[in-house]
């Protein structure tokens, strides 16, 4: 593991910050840092000409394109801006007044007929809105005893209404299957196949939202002792993004083996966006996400999860 | 009530931002007439409703509306694109001498192949980046992504824009060098 803190970064730091290299979103002392690993480093120096080079290429290949307007171009928007007000008759007018009805009411009625079709479906990995009943048929789920699926019970619902899983009111309302709907009162959310506890997949919002945690703890923990590099620039995406809520959404996609490293994340960024930190604080915060290995953790989590592979 | 815009100056916004929005349009989306239809349906919205800002706030306005129609147009045909070929168009010939253009060409060529075999989000985040200079706020705001996903796909796209070259290229000396942040984190 990297020793942090140190005067100058290694080949890990220098990859791991290469587009905020590039991009120049360093705080003045990291980049000092990193300039002094380049001086002495040709990997890294290659690494980081090369990012440049490709940058400038993708540039140049967007921009190589015809320097004017295609044929006939200029005349088409005019056609549909300009000129579209000029009707040589009023038949015309009435002519688009029974287009407009018509598209309008063909509108109306495939509606009427999607909505329809969405109430009669059964779930399928979209969240929707269903009544269950409540009474006998609700039951509190063992969750001491083991599922025969395998499921691990702190990751399983704690209510189960007819045969439809729901989480305790406390955690975000989940069913994991649907009932046949009635008038009475309980209304869940169905689960979203992607989230269902029996075979997990984290969306791709998700493994982003994880992702991007990772790289802010990374940024973070890259500073000085004695600085507050980027402290601000973190807090500031941190809340902007609102990924303190993002990220909780995301645990709570993942089995429980995983969250605690997640909740050790939040727990930081917490810190991090609630503020003011002292320079101890932020020293001592830095320590523990190097002591903890955080980023790497992180991305050990997203790793393993089906979508991220595909980010 | 007389419109907040005339002929001549939408005219003139054409000749200004369209060439340019038509290359990002066909980056993203990899089909050069989808990418003039775009373009056209955009000047369209420019006129029937422009930015409350004022031509201040066109460019960048014009751009997001392009940029949102070109991912949508991709995310809803999802076939394969058409490069954008300019080798063809007569208006991109003649701009350089045979040998440089024909470097050149091979050059761009490799970096479209590369590019289009990237995944929509990452190719897009990489042209309003490298090409368009957009900082990562402004990326956010056109994709409508937090912030920090930008940082972390931009990453993921610069490397798998390096691999795509890498697995393109037969000359060591255009290979470029790749790593993986995971890799080297868990080293």
């Amino acid at each position: 593991m990297n020793e942090p803190h140190n005067d100058t970064m290694d080949c890990t730091d220098i990859k791991a910050l290469l587009s905020a290299l590039v991009d120049d979103e360093l705080a003045a002392d990291q980049r000092h840092h990193a300039e002094r690993h380049l001086t002495d480093c040709e990997g890294c120096r290659g690494l980081l000409s090369d990012a440049e080079r490709y940058d400038a290429l993708v540039a140049a290949a967007v921009a190589d394109g015809p320097a004017g307007l295609p044929d006939g171009f200029e005349q088409a928007v005019l056609r549909r801006t300009v000129h579209a007000g000029r009707r040589p008759d009023a038949a015309r007018g009435w002519l688009g007044w029974f287009a407009a009805a018509a598209i309008f009411i063909m509108g109306v009625t495939l509606w009427i007929i999607d909505h329809g079709a969405r109430r009669a479906a059964e779930p399928s990995g979209e969240v929707m809105q269903a009544t269950y009943p409540t009474g006998p048929e609700v039951k509190s789920w063992p969750l001491d005893e083991p599922r025969a699926d395998g499921v691990e019970a702190s990751a399983w619902p704690s209510l189960v209404i007819n045969e439809v899983a729901v989480y305790p009111p406390d955690e975000p309302v989940y069913a994991a299957r649907s009932g046949s709907e009635s008038a009475s009162v309980t209304t869940v959310a169905v689960l979203p196949r992607e989230l269902d506890p029996r075979g997990r997949v984290l969306s791709r919002e998700s493994a982003e939202t994880i992702d991007a945690a990772s790289m802010l703890l990374a940024m973070f923990e890259q500073g000085d002792d004695h600085s507050f590099s980027n402290v601000e620039r973190v807090r500031r995406i941190a809340e902007y993004d609102d990924l303190l809520g993002r990220l909780a959404d995301a645990r709570d996609q993942l089995p429980a083996k995983d969250r605690p490293v997640i909740r050790a994340a939040e727990s930081m960024l917490f810190r991090i966006v609630r503020g003011p930190l002292s320079l101890d604080d932020v020293k001592e915060m830095r320590h523990d996400i190097a002591r903890l290995d955080l980023p790497k953790q992180i991305d050990a989590i997203n790793g393993r999860m089906p979508t991220a592979s595909s980010l | 009530m007389a419109h907040a815009m005339t002929e001549t100056k939408l005219a003139e916004w054409m000749k200004k931002l369209g060439p340019r929005l038509i290359n990002v349009s066909a980056a993203i989306c990899r089909d050069r007439h989808q990418a003039e239809e775009i373009v056209q349906e955009a000047f369209v919205k420019l006129w029937q409703r422009p930015p409350q800002a004022g031509e201040v706030a066109f460019p960048s306005w014009m751009r997001r509306v392009v940029v949102n129609l070109s991912i949508n147009a991709l995310q809803r045909t999802r076939r394969p694109g058409v490069l954008p070929d300019e080798i063809s168009d007569p208006r991109a010939r003649g701009r350089r001498g045979p040998d440089a253009r024909c470097e050149q060409e091979e050059r761009m060529q490799r970096i479209r192949a590369a590019l289009d075999r990237l995944d929509e989000s990452k190719r897009a985040i990489l042209v309003l980046r490298a090409a368009e200079q957009l900082s990562y706020e402004d990326i956010a705001t056109h994709l409508k992504v937090p912030i920090g996903t930008v940082m972390s796909r931009l990453n993921r796209a610069r490397l798998a824009l390096q691999e795509e070259l890498k697995k393109d290229s037969g000359s060591a000396e255009d290979e470029p060098l790749v790593f993986d942040i995971r890799k080297y984190r868990s080293a």
